[in-house]
């Protein structure tokens, strides 16, 4: 049992991001855990997933490509990574806080007998052979310290608790090709339905322009439209704001298994109630603009702006579109 | 001669036995409806009658109105006595009144009264076809012309007929009816006499008598049946405080109203008593703020439903089916934000809210449907005791650095402030609880909180219906206080207040309960707080806005008014206030409902306290405070431009301003952390 | 046809932070008195998927099962008042841990204890520990496939189970024979308010004890992680104000301060 095995989601053919924080924790541990970094790339129409995820640097890519991983079917797509496990024996094993990789996460921890470590901040391994962890419980009210002993161990990193790693210019690592051979499924996967966004989804935008009931209706949407636009990012809402009629639901910032951590956050009319601050604390950097100036948000947030909302956020769109034609001109 | 005796009296006959038929399916559904104990005590109620029936004290409010209606009863009360000869003389042609003054001060007082009724009769109809006002909207406004209508002719008949009588010849009453006796010379000198008069006369008798059988006839399926049940109902009206619903056995089905023939017998004799006359639609302010809430059309639609299960036929028809659903709405249902000032205005103090609660008891009780955000504060009441989940606070981080002494059980203390659960755990409200604690400081009050010990009275659970949430709150705390001492129990809250005072005597527990602003207005008075000379405050105008739980409820509109001077500010006062004050919407659980953004009363009275022009709003509830606040952002952005939301300040934080300078409101205390934030 | 729905009992999520108490020495996190624990959200949405099978199917054996150190029974009525048949409870002090095998291999124990089930309903995971492991221990230990996340839950022909699971941008229709394991999460919606008539029938009955040692269970071969230490963490954020005159003003500055800090690059390159 040695190495590090990194589990690469793929989405609809492309490399989830996530995979990049994974990358980091993976070569923050090769240097107390020995045998190498292996990628695994599991799912369907696997060419450029496979071409990205080879330009991480790894000392080995292992890939399944396989029709039945095509849908996000979890059985399907922990037997894969059951598989690789077996034939690889890796020690510790990083798989992504996503829907999908946290099941799987969780099938091939129980399935092994193996100790999972799930939302770890930090990660050691300590000099006895075992691993230490911090992670938080309680819904994030306390943050707890706990070990594994012998491996292999599962970790389900805490998202934007490390940072990605660089992408390296040139596809170093050859894949090795393995041919997907599950036991039989116990479940079967039928038809998925899409939820047409506009534009980019909140889940994976790097930047959400957020509006809250503090905006009062949906017409002021569009203004955070514009400015999310220029930011190349999405348009968020609070629950209020959604449950008012402004937004889709889709949009909603704050739901159970919506959080989102972006690297820029912005809450615009937002006050902070506690279901959406959780879902939003993840995010690198957090902007608040709220006319109320005891408004929990500016607790959590990095920068603030007391004043009313219409007024700074126009200004704010004026100000950067005035930059962005500027760099459009000099380029 | 005969002939027409014994027609007449085959007519009155008839009438009789008609109506009576009429009059028997009314009272069916009365004497098949429970009673509640309403006769006792005898003397104030007999008081009210007179007051309210007689004095016309309710209908007063509004002068031209109530100088119509007077008119309209005075004259009507006295053409009994033609009535009375009407029938008297329809059975033998021997009866007469002469024997107490039939043609002397009666007649005098027939012709009197007809003009009476016609000048009120021409003053109706102006008000209804020339003014319209809007609380008539919705009225039965075909109803009221067949009323006014029949008046006019039973009016008309009675004064034709003695005009005719009289110009015919060797009337003894001549002298007496100035009236009649003119309209009397203008028929005789347009060629009338003698026997062609008194032919006239007794046609005109006919119609005179027609009018009021007819009338009789029509009453039962019109609102004019307030002429015979608006005494009785003034006279059962609910003599218990304001703030106080009936505690239902819970093990006794049925909860609550589901069924139209659940109802007591006052209170579907209210229904019968409904004048249509809106003074309740026009003072609601969920019907002010678009919600499908009208007071009015929801007794008349109660009363229809009633009718049209009876087989009666109610004004509208297809209100047979259910109650809940179809005569009424569930939305309407919740739309009530239970401030009274429906049943405050109604003349004829018909129940409105009570029927409101008790649907709703049905449905969160028996049926368990209940709206999204009043669900999850009940649900939020019965898990934690309080209805204010997600709160970062405990009921003590209000106060830590205060050094408040919480009483435990068996110890003693003179005052036991009870703090409520908003101004406990939410972050503006605290800062009134703050103020008011060093203002009982510095008036060296001796007083103690319960801390943890506290929980929620259950005043939004027994508003929103929940009922059996209420008792355990209610016994759990009765359990709470009966363990400790005090003299006296002081409220940050009006609904806890009311609850407290009003409501817990149900559990065993009777308490002197006062508000917050009541021992602060005592304390002024008495000089153990006490304004330093020269000390500027800043504040020259306040409006106040009255608190429904502390003024309607509770009848307690001046130790605000009287707290707010002692503190050097003007009170301006808005054109809604004292009884007619306009409710925040935050009562009845509407605080925790999802509220449309077009549907918004608290935006509605925070625009009408921008409009009375005060530098800042002063309330007394921490509801009010809350809903206010987020009221008058939205005033704000409607007056447009870069208008400022107006000010809103408790009255502690005012005094406390005012005594201790602007320094002296304490700043809220910083919460804890939210989750989610781990160090990096 | 019989579902088992598993309930947990954890201190109440909305609990302020200052209310709670860390064990240091059994590294447990503890509240007052004045706090008491709740039934684990999503298990109540378990029962609410079981309440509404029991509706669409015409009929349904519902038992609540619940392991853990100590129960509240007041709290845990509340599965009686809504219309389960029968509240299972095992109760031992082995039972207070955050390791999921004990407590799976528990719940697992009394299922076959009760005869075994058709279907095993789970909230998606508990909210104190977030870990979201013991319905699949669980399905491991019955030899059950597990389908989880789901916001609908149907039995087609009395033979297999059909769910809607959730995913981020929508959802997907996954299905297996019974019997099997079925995780809910939120979006299936709130578990109904019972009736006051329910509640007072609920409060008079008892739940039904099973005792830890009759059940037999195997010490877990699994390893699992131990909690070493507890602590309430302390943000490293504060707030930097962005000061101006006026709003459009305060704009301006906080998109140059942006800019200039690196926070923000326009045209959305990263």
């Amino acid at each position: 049992m040695s190495g590090i095995l990194v589990f690469a989601e793929v989405d609809a053919r492309e490399l989830r991001p996530e995979f990049w924080e994974l990358v980091t924790v993976a070569r923050n541990m090769s240097a107390t855990i020995g045998g190498g970094i292996a990628v695994a790339v599991i799912g369907a129409d696997l060419e450029s997933a496979t071409r990205e995820a080879a330009c991480a640097g790894a000392d080995a890519l292992h890939v399944i490509e396989d029709d039945r991983l095509a849908a996000p079917w979890p059985e399907a797509h922990a037997a894969a990574l059951i598989q690789l496990c077996g034939e690889l024996a890796p020690q510790l094993i990083l798989v992504p806080r996503t829907i999908l990789g946290a099941e799987a996460a969780a099938r091939l921890a129980v399935r092994g007998g193996w100790p999972l470590v799930q939302d770890a901040m930090q990660l050691e391994v300590t000099p006895e052979g075992g691993l230490l962890a911090v992670r938080p419980v309680s819904g994030g009210a306390v943050a707890a310290t706990v070990r594994a002993n012998a491996g292999p161990w599962v970790v389900v990193p805490r998202p934007r608790a490390f940072a990605p790693a660089q992408s390296g210019e040139t596809a170093e690592t050859a894949p090795v090709r393995h041919v997907f051979a599950p036991p039989p499924f116990a479940t079967s996967c039928g038809t998925r339905t899409r939820i047409e966004v506009e534009g980019i989804s909140v889940d994976r935008a790097k930047v959400v322009v957020s509006g809250g009931g503090g905006l009062g209706g949906p017409e002021p949407f569009a203004l955070l439209r514009e400015v999310a636009d220029l930011l190349g990012g999405a348009v968020g809402a609070s629950r209020v704001a959604v449950d008012s009629g402004w937004v889709q639901q889709a949009q909603q910032v704050g739901l159970t298994g919506k959080t989102i951590a972006p690297d820029l956050y912005i809450a615009v009319g937002i006050s902070g109630a506690i279901q959406h601050l959780v879902g939003c604390s993840s995010s690198q950097v957090i902007v608040a603009v709220n006319s109320d100036p005891a408004a929990p948000i500016f607790r959590i947030a990095n920068y603030g702006v007391i004043g009313d909302w219409k007024e700074v956020m126009t200004a704010f769109r004026d100000t950067l579109a005035a930059r962005s034609h500027q760099a459009g001109r000099a380029a | 001669m005969r002939i027409e005796l014994t027609l007449r009296l085959l007519v009155i006959l008839a009438a009789f036995v008609w109506s009576a038929f009429r009059f028997e399916r009314l009272a069916r559904p009365l004497m098949a409806a429970p009673a509640e104990p309403r006769l006792r005590p005898l003397a104030p109620r007999a008081w009210g009658v007179l007051v309210n029936i007689l004095g016309h004290a309710r209908l007063m409010r509004k002068p031209y109105s109530g100088l119509m209606h007077f008119m309209m009863f005075f004259g009507f009360l006295f053409l009994l006595t033609a009535v009375a000869q009407v029938f008297g003389e329809g059975v033998s042609p021997l009866f007469s009144l002469a024997v107490i003054g039939g043609p002397t001060w009666i007649a005098l007082g027939q012709d009197v009264s007809a003009v009476l009724l016609l000048v009120a009769v021409a003053m109706a109809a102006f008000q209804r076809v020339v003014w319209a006002p809007a609380r008539f909207a919705g009225s039965n406004q075909r109803d009221a012309a067949i009323i006014l209508a029949l008046v006019t002719a039973v009016v008309v008949g009675m004064l034709m007929q003695n005009a005719c009588h009289l110009a015919a010849g060797g009337d003894p009453s001549a002298p007496w009816r100035p009236v009649s006796s003119l309209l009397a010379a203008a028929l005789v000198s347009s060629g009338l006499g003698g026997t062609a008069a008194a032919a006239w006369a007794t046609a005109f008798a006919w119609l005179h008598m027609l009018a009021i059988l007819a009338f009789l006839v029509y009453i039962p399926g019109s609102k004019h049946l307030h002429m015979l049940v608006g005494i009785p109902n003034v006279f059962l009206r609910d003599l218990a405080p304001a703030g106080r619903l009936v505690t239902p056995d819970l093990e006794q089905p049925p909860l609550g109203l589901s069924d139209i023939r659940q109802l007591g017998r006052k209170q579907a004799l209210d229904l019968y008593a409904c004048t249509e006359c809106g003074r309740c639609q026009e003072l609601c302010p969920a019907y002010a703020a678009g919600k499908p809430l009208n007071p009015k059309l929801l007794i008349m639609n109660m009363r229809d439903h009633l009718l049209e299960t009876q087989g009666v036929g109610g004004h509208r028809a297809g209100l047979g089916g259910a109650l809940i659903g179809g005569a009424v709405a569930e939305e309407t249902i919740w739309s009530c934000t239970t401030c009274r000032a429906c049943m405050e205005a109604c003349p004829l103090f018909i129940e409105h809210v009570p029927k409101i609660v008790d649907m709703r008891r049905h449905l969160a009780m028996e049926e368990g449907r209940l709206p999204d955000g009043i669900s999850g504060a009940m649900l939020s009441i019965e898990q934690r005791g309080h209805p204010w989940a997600g709160t970062p606070f405990s009921r003590l981080d209000w106060c830590r650095d205060l050094d408040v002494r919480v009483l435990a059980p068996g110890e003693t203390t003179d005052t036991l402030l009870w703090v409520g659960c908003t101004a406990a755990l939410d972050a503006r409200a605290q800062k009134g609880a703050r103020a008011l604690v060093r203002l009982l400081r510095a008036a060296e009050v001796d007083f103690a909180i319960l801390g943890d010990a506290e929980a929620c009275t259950g005043d939004a659970a027994r508003r929103t219906g929940n009922d059996y949430l209420f008792q355990l709150q209610a016994a759990a705390n009765v359990t709470t206080l009966n363990a400790r001492a005090f003299k006296r129990v002081v409220s940050v809250c009006p609904h806890c207040m009311n609850t407290l005072k009003n409501e817990y005597k149900d559990f065993g527990g009777v308490y002197d309960v006062v508000h917050h602003t009541q021992l602060l207005s005592e304390l002024m008075e008495s000089g153990r707080l006490r304004r330093p000379q020269g000390v500027e405050i800043g504040l020259d105008s306040v409006a106040f806005h009255d608190p429904c739980y502390l003024g309607r409820y509770n009848g307690e509109y001046q130790a605000p008014r009287a707290v707010l001077a002692a503190a050097g500010s003007a009170v301006t006062e808005m054109e809604r206030s004292h009884e007619r004050s306009f409710c925040c919407g935050g009562g009845g659980g509407r605080a925790f409902a999802v509220e449309p953004p077009n549907e918004r009363i608290n935006v509605i009275r925070a625009t009408q306290a921008r409009a009375a022009g005060a530098q800042v709003v002063a309330t007394a509830c921490p509801f009010c405070l809350m809903m206010l606040e987020d009221g008058s952002k939205g005033a704000a952005r409607a007056a447009g431009g870069n208008a400022r939301p107006q000010q809103v300040l408790d009255i502690a934080e005012i005094l406390d301003a005012a005594l201790h300078g602007a320094g002296g409101a304490a700043a809220a205390p910083r919460p804890p952390l939210p989750p989610g934030n781990v160090a990096t | 046809m019989r579902a088992i729905v598993c309930l947990k009992q954890v201190i109440d999520p909305l609990t302020p932070a200052t209310s709670l108490v860390l064990d240091a020495q059994g590294k447990k996190i503890r509240v007052g008195a004045s706090s008491p624990p709740v039934i684990n959200g999503f298990d109540e949405q378990g029962l609410e998927a079981a309440l509404r099978l029991r509706e669409a199917l015409g009929g349904l054996e519902i038992i609540c099962l619940a392991a853990g150190d100590r129960f509240n029974n007041d709290v845990m009525r509340r599965a009686l008042a809504l219309g389960a048949d029968q509240l299972v409870l095992v109760q031992d002090p082995s039972l207070d841990t955050w390791n999921s095998y004990p407590i799976a291999s528990t719940l697992a124990a009394a299922i076959r204890q009760l005869g075994g089930t058709d279907l095993v309903i789970c909230g998606r995971q508990g909210s104190d520990w977030d870990n979201g492991l013991v319905p699949y221990i669980l399905a491991e230990q019955l030899a059950m496939p597990i389908l989880t996340l789901a916001k609908r839950v149907t039995v087609t022909d009395g033979r297999r189970v059909e769910i809607e699971r959730v995913l981020a941008d929508g959802s997907v229709i996954m299905d297996a024979p019974l019997p099997a394991v079925v995780t809910v999460t939120s979006e299936l919606g709130a578990l109904r308010l019972p009736t006051v008539a329910a509640r007072l029938t609920a409060a008079r009955k008892q739940p039904r004890q099973l005792a830890l040692a009759d059940l037999g269970v195997a010490a877990a071969a699994a390893s699992a992680p131990e909690v070493i230490d507890l602590a309430i963490p302390v943000t490293g954020r504060s707030c930097t104000f962005i000061e101006a005159s006026a709003g459009p003003g305060a704009g301006a500055r906080l998109a140059e301060t942006l800019l200039q800090a690196g926070v923000v690059r326009l045209g959305g390159e990263h």
